[in-house]
């Protein structure tokens, strides 16, 4: 029964002494500290701590100066060491370096598209100064915020205020008809003020910025477009003359660059806007609004300062009070273009936010995997680690060895991820939508990328170089290195759950996600958007339209057609001016307005809840068929099927309802059904709409054509089918749910990695151990039970602490649409027996190969 | 041969050293000196006179055998040097040489 002296002294001591010293003057304080204990122990304990305390003089200190071995030397000596051992070790390092190029790799990728979208509109020269102009709009209890605006905003804003230094009207996404001589072409653009290229940089390849748009007939193409409309030519493209929508004839005086993909503001063809309103009287009003309009900010104005002078320009000069006008850095646009209730909440910033977060994720799951693997492996490195030290290696020189490796690993796994990136870019790319290449990496990007790696490397090689570096040589020499339990193990089983706890978030998100993209997709939307197509009503179209119609019906594959002003599934046309007998005179209720004509509810096939379409048997001049919600506005939430007869007066325009269609999808998914009146006005409704027979597609658009060679000859046939159309709007979200899914799957395959890994080094720790109990007579199911429970129990604590972290983030997301599913608990469980399949697999394969083994054979091994 | 002084604590240990004769040792050295002195030193002070009187080379170090008592380490043991020794002659006579001329009074 011998005591110990005290530890915290002689911890002290054998900071600070002299090594040489050490033995006898630990021995002697030991010994005198077991004669006095026996008599007194605190009295020992006391005098023990004193005397070390008066040793601690300077000739019996240590020198703390570490000596600086040749440094070219030693790291020349670390590599070799860390390039033998990977190459001894080649399943370990292959695991090793294989996760983390994975991880590396997918950073890569995360880190192009987020410099990809952070970059639009960033190569404007004034761009900071540029800003576009919103309105926020309450009515009804609710606030709609919108980049429409009336021309008056930017003239009188320009009048107004002297910050602003130039302003801009402009009317794009239009498709127009150019023709040259006898070709005709489509072209996307449209209307702009001639200020236009004082404020937004695209450059001339010929022609003058300044004296552009001044002229009413002038026009401007971009470099494509000339080389399509004057073939090889185009260089002589300056004073021809092109005719626009068979209508006027316009001379250019300007060939654009093509503009490039990271703009917001694309176009192929400008033509001066103020044409468009003398072609166009009555667009030019406070009421009609549908222009973007732009401004130059002088340098140094102070944002906030202007949005309250410019707030109540609109009301101002209408004499309303419900508008609030307000600017928005231009660049800015692009990310942040999400309102709700008047606020930014966000747009495409979410996306880049999300991605950034999943990065980051993957990227950590790999350097844990690194992490653990390096540590498991610690104890086949005792040795050498107990060898170095006895000779004389301080712990900084170790910690440098292993950091090294541990670069040196990551440094092959960053050539690997390049690899890995630029094979795969093209199929990224064809996922995203975008074209990502590597023009865009400047100097500062890639130094942005191998600092990350080099972060990677050190970081993942830190606590296993801590850890290693504090083995105890004479315990390592000794073989009484315990390596089993303590603070180590908890660590390396903590960084496990961590892991896999990640995996099943990234799992269940991707679930969550394909459901609710799913369930839009498919979702009734109240119209069948399948073999629905439409063509802008131009030429014969617009003033023919009846014998048109009439023409189509007669053709094969065209079930109906009709004619309509706005997208059904995405209404913007809105007005306060709606009105009926006995309507409260304080509802401000925004009402949704479809310009359209015969057969519409037949072509869209929507639902009748009573009344009927607009049929040519009524011979209907001014009628009305409204929404559910509209019809419960009118008539009360019990008896809206009463209101077909009711008068409704729209614009002034007073007719009779004839119907009542059930709601349908008329507005993103991340909005609320509205109001919507449809109403009878066929020269508001721009679009012809033709339903073609279910597989008889091909004939149908056949019978377009050549129905389109009869009647508009001069124009290129451009058609859309709705449910494309449909898709493409919600494409970020569907990249975004296929590129979750493919990295959960990537997550959980790094896990797998790592858990093989760790699990392969257990059962080679334990070979004998192993021997034995199948000697003694376990048998295989039990041993792999026994192996697997450890790491199972793992996986677990995982999936139940990412369990309500998931919940919350996955129903924070779903938040966000307006009509959502409901995450039920099959969902998780999913997830989790997946993610602990996935586990089981791989640790019972290790486990059963390690069980099978001949006994003898693993007895025998040393 | 340089002229090496010896301070008194250190003459006091090395006299233990050449008394004890090749059993010297840290403990051994102050359970003596305690006994002999009748007073309570601290280890510390003992060790720091033998590292001085062995840098001055009165004294020789050599190492011996673990024991399981000194929780491993190993006991350093000191022998007097041939010029230790001398030193100490040198000394004892100085002090005897000097005694000797004390007159014959009593000193109360």
């Amino acid at each position: 029964m011998k005591n110990n002296p005290p530890k915290r002294p002689l911890q002290f001591l054998r900071w600070f002494c002299r090594e040489d010293y050490l033995d006898e003057i630990e021995g002697d304080l030991t010994e005198l500290f077991i004669k006095q204990s026996e008599s007194s122990l605190r009295k020992a304990k006391w005098k023990f701590a004193w005397s070390v305390f008066k040793y601690f003089r300077p000739e019996f200190m240590k020198s703390f100066k570490s000596y600086q071995p040749n440094s070219y030397g030693m790291y020349k000596s670390y590599f070799k060491i860390a390039f033998r051992n990977l190459l001894r070790k080649k399943i370990y390092s292959g695991i090793n370096i294989l996760g983390l190029s994975i991880g590396l790799a997918c950073s890569f990728f995360i880190l192009l598209w987020v410099i990809d979208e952070t970059n639009y509109d960033r190569f404007h020269k004034d761009g900071n100064q540029i800003h576009q102009a919103w309105r926020h709009f309450n009515t009804g209890g609710q606030t709609y915020t919108m980049t429409s605006l009336p021309r008056g905003i930017a003239d009188e804003m320009s009048a107004e205020f002297p910050e602003v230094e130039e302003s801009v009207i402009t009317y794009l996404n239009q498709e127009l008809v150019v023709t040259s001589g006898d070709e005709s072409f489509r072209e996307s653009g449209g209307y702009v003020g001639s200020a236009f290229f004082n404020i937004f940089s695209f450059p001339f390849i010929h022609g003058n910025a300044e004296k552009a748009l001044t002229e009413m007939t002038s026009a401007v193409i971009t470099e494509r477009t000339a080389k399509k409309i004057f073939g090889d030519d185009w260089e002589n493209a300056l004073g021809r003359s092109i005719t626009v929508d068979h209508r006027k004839e316009f001379t250019i005086t300007g060939v654009l660059r093509d503009v490039p993909e990271n703009s917001s503001i694309k176009f192929d063809i400008l033509l001066p806007v103020e044409e468009y309103f003398a072609s166009n009287k009555g667009r030019a009003h406070w009421y009609f609004m549908a222009y973007g309009i732009y401004a130059k900010l002088q340098e140094g104005t102070s944002l906030e300062e202007f949005n309250r002078k410019v707030a109540d320009i609109f009301n101002r000069h209408t004499k309303a009070t419900d508008h609030q006008i307000f600017l928005q850095p231009f660049e800015d646009g692009y990310l942040h273009s999400f309102y709700r209730d008047g606020k930014l909440i966000g747009g495409r910033i979410e996306y880049v936010r999300i991605f950034s977060a999943i990065a980051i994720f993957i990227l950590i799951i790999a350097c844990i995997n690194f992490m653990n693997l390096a540590t498991a492996r610690s104890s086949q490195r005792a040795c050498e680690i107990g060898v170095r030290k006895a000779i004389g290696a301080q712990r900084k020189s170790l910690i440098m060895q292993f950091i090294t490796e541990s670069v040196a690993m990551s440094f092959i796994s960053f050539l690997l991820a390049l690899v890995i990136v630029i094979s795969l870019l093209p199929a990224f790319n064809y996922l995203t939508g975008k074209h990502l290449t590597y023009e865009n990496l400047n100097g500062s990007m890639l130094l942005g990328i191998i600092g990350i790696t080099l972060m990677a490397g050190i970081w993942s090689g830190s606590y296993p170089a801590l850890y290693l570096s504090s083995f105890k040589p004479v315990a390592v020499m000794r073989g009484t290195f315990k390596q089993h339990s303590g603070i180590a193990v908890f660590f390396r089983k903590g960084l496990v759950v961590f892991q896999f706890a990640l995996a099943v978030l990234l799992i269940v998100s991707t679930v969550v996600v394909y459901l609710q993209l799913d369930y839009n997709r498919t979702k009734n939307l109240g119209l069948e958007r399948e073999n629905l197509l439409f063509v802008a009503r131009e030429g014969a179209l617009l003033d023919r339209y009846d014998a048109v119609a009439e023409e189509l019906l007669m053709q094969p594959g065209i079930a109906s057609v009709t004619a309509t002003g706005q997208n059904p599934l995405e209404v913007r046309n809105n007005t306060l001016s709606v009105g009926w007998d006995g309507k409260d005179p304080d509802n401000s209720q925004l009402f949704f307005i479809i310009n359209s004509y015969y057969d519409f509810t037949k072509t869209m096939q929507m639902e009748l809840v009573t009344g009927r379409d607009f049929s040519r048997t009524f011979s209907d001049s001014m009628a009305y068929i409204v929404n559910e919600e509209t019809a419960k506005m009118i008539g009360g939430p019990n008896s809206y099927l009463d209101v077909v007869g009711k008068v409704l007066n729209v614009y002034g325009d007073k007719g009779p309802i004839v119907g009542v269609v059930k709601n349908f999808s008329m507005n993103s998914l991340y909005s609320p059904i509205e109001p919507v009146v449809i109403r009878f006005h066929l020269k508001s409704a721009g679009q012809l709409y033709m339903r073609t027979k279910p597989g008889e597609t091909q004939q149908a658009l056949e019978s377009l054509r050549t129905v389109y060679q009869n009647f508009n000859a001069g124009y290129p046939l451009n058609y859309t089918f709705l449910d494309q159309q449909f898709d493409q709007r919600y494409r970020s979200e569907q990249v975004t749910g296929k590129l979750v899914n493919i990295f959960a799957v990537i997550a959980l395959f790094i896990c797998c990695l790592g858990l093989f890994g760790l699990t392969s080094f257990t059962v080679d720790q334990r070979t004998k151990e192993l021997g034995v109990r199948r000697v003694l007579g376990a048998s295989v199911s039990g041993i792999v039970v026994m192996l697997s429970k450890d790491f199972l129990k793992l996986v677990f604590i995982g999936f139940v602490i990412a369990t309500p972290i998931t919940w919350y983030m996955t129903n924070q997301w779903l938040k966000n649409f307006a009509d959502r599913i409901e995450i039920g608990t099959g969902v998780f469980l999913l997830a989790g027996l997946s993610v602990i399949l996935m586990a089981l697999v791989t640790v019972s394969w290790q486990a059963i190969k390690a069980a099978m083994e001949d006994p003898v054979k693993s007895l025998r091994r040393e | 041969m340089t002229q090496h002084t010896l301070g008194e604590f250190e003459e006091l240990v090395l006299l233990m050293v050449a008394a004890q004769h090749d059993e010297a040792y840290g403990v051994t050295i102050l359970e003596g000196l305690e006994e002999k002195l009748k007073k309570k030193i601290n280890i510390s002070a003992v060790h720091v006179a033998l590292k001085r009187i062995e840098d001055k080379g009165f004294v020789k170090s050599r190492f011996g055998g673990i024991t399981e008592d000194r929780g491993g380490r190993r006991k350093k043991f000191y022998v007097i040097t041939a010029l230790g020794k001398r030193m100490l002659d040198a000394q004892y006579d100085l002090r005897n040489s000097i005694y000797k001329q004390i007159p014959k009074i009593s000193f109360g």
